[in-house]
């Protein structure tokens, strides 16, 4: 079996406090032991995700010059469009390796009501910052909101879970979440013509910011491995129908390190691969609310013993990581 | 890639599937030794900070100078990141 369990999450979309509670403590096990968990029975319909995947798949196939008038503004305006090796993944200033190779689209928010300050840049910073749709697809803006409302709905139920799993009131984090700044990604990895060079990767080694991600994979040569605690890269397997879930640094960091935000990277096609080798997936960065603190949970501290880490907001922890990586760009 | 200076004296480097001994001295990393020999070894950061150049250990005893691998992999001592890592032992046997 492999150490990213998939878990049945039917018993989180009913009544039974039993069912939840068995789902909860798998979470916890895979929580701790690896951070990443594949679900099925995840209750996300297959119109809305194929409806998202062909949206975006049409996007992509645009003219380079067409996606470019939704371009991602500025290093901090995480919204539209940036092209392969703009964004360092991981330590390539240091010239050692080429660029990771893909292009993505991103999506900030799409439920908030833009008159009420604590949503303006003003107050709230970068994080409820208007999107940038394409006219083409025109079905970009529907597909996208309604797979980002569905990917939000998801998130609560398994955060809910996992207050469970933490055992904590299956409520503790609603405060925190209702409001959140998570973001939703396209991110296309495109035919590769060329033999990747050693150790190249697709998206290099890194771990997830957040609270937690939700992964559509998709099934094409090269793809998505994890590190795991006895220090092995680890292929995660594309499971039809289930999507992938990992915790990021900042669940990590709630939970003074009883779960674990696990390194991940995604691994070039091997050269000897014929034929298309295109990989799109389909990433939901779940982020609590800006103002939501992040500070040691209760269940997660012996008594008599100090928290790790020292409170944060999310909105900071999150913008903390952003200037990481912009300054890995410069 | 910078070596640190608390470096202990050099080391040997037995690549048991390559089927050759490397020296490493004290002011070269295992990496740069390694991929003499192994020209298309994995590596990325070179800080050990990715673990792109994690290989198996099979004998000897890795003084391990990496953030990457975990506490336990640590522990276990059957994993070496190659870029930042030392030997506590004359000699490691690496699958490699």
């Amino acid at each position: 079996m492999s150490v990213v369990p998939i878990i049945d999450i039917s018993a989180l979309h009913g009544d039974d406090d039993e069912a939840k509670s068995a789902v909860a403590a798998e979470l916890d096990r895979a929580c701790r032991e690896i951070g990443f968990f594949q679900i099925e029975n995840h209750g996300v319909s297959t119109d809305v995700i194929d409806a998202m995947y062909r949206t975006s798949k049409a996007f992509f196939a645009q003219p380079e010059s067409v996606k470019r008038r939704v371009l991602q503004p500025s290093p901090d305006t995480v919204r539209g469009y940036s092209s392969l090796g703009e964004q360092a993944f991981s330590y390539s200033e240091d010239v050692h390796q080429p660029r990771d190779l893909h292009e993505k689209f991103d999506v900030g928010p799409v439920d908030f009501d833009a008159a009420d300050p604590y949503f303006s840049a003003e107050v709230a910073g970068p994080h409820f910052l208007p999107n940038q749709w394409p006219t083409d697809p025109a079905t970009m803006e529907q597909a996208w909101t309604t797979y980002y409302r569905a990917m939000n709905d998801l998130s609560r139920k398994i955060m809910s879970a996992f207050a469970r799993g933490l055992g904590l009131n299956p409520n503790y984090f609603d405060d925190a979440i209702d409001r959140d700044i998570s973001m939703l990604r396209a991110i296309n990895y495109p035919h590769l013509t060329d033999a990747p060079q050693p150790g190249q990767m697709r998206a290099g080694s890194h771990t997830d910011y957040g609270s937690l991600t939700i992964v559509r994979q998709e099934e094409a040569p090269g793809g998505l491995e994890v590190f795991t605690k006895d220090g092995d890269w680890v292929p995660v397997p594309v499971v039809q129908g289930a999507l992938v879930v990992n915790i990021g640094d900042l669940m990590a960091q709630w939970t003074n390190d009883r779960w674990t935000s696990t390194r991940h990277r995604v691994r070039t096609p091997r050269s000897d691969v014929k034929g298309d080798t295109q990989r799109m997936s389909l990433v939901f960065f779940h982020q609590p609310n800006y103002d939501a603190m992040i500070e040691c949970l209760p269940t997660c501290v012996d008594e008599g013993s100090e928290p790790k880490y020292a409170p944060i907001s999310s909105g900071d922890h999150l913008t903390s990581k952003f200037a990481k990586t912009i300054a890995l760009t410069t | 890639m910078t070596v640190p200076e608390n470096n202990a004296a050099s080391f040997e480097i037995e690549l048991r599937r390559t089927g050759s001994v490397v020296t490493v001295p004290a002011d070269r990393s295992a990496l740069e030794v390694v991929m003499e020999r192994v020209p298309d070894a994995e590596f990325d950061c070179a800080k050990g900070e990715c673990g792109a150049c994690v290989v198996t250990v099979l004998a000897g005893v890795p003084d391990h100078r990496d953030t990457v691998l975990s506490d336990r992999a640590k522990a276990a001592g059957k994993r070496i990141i190659l870029c930042v890592s030392r030997s506590l032992t004359r000699r490691l046997v690496i699958d490699l």
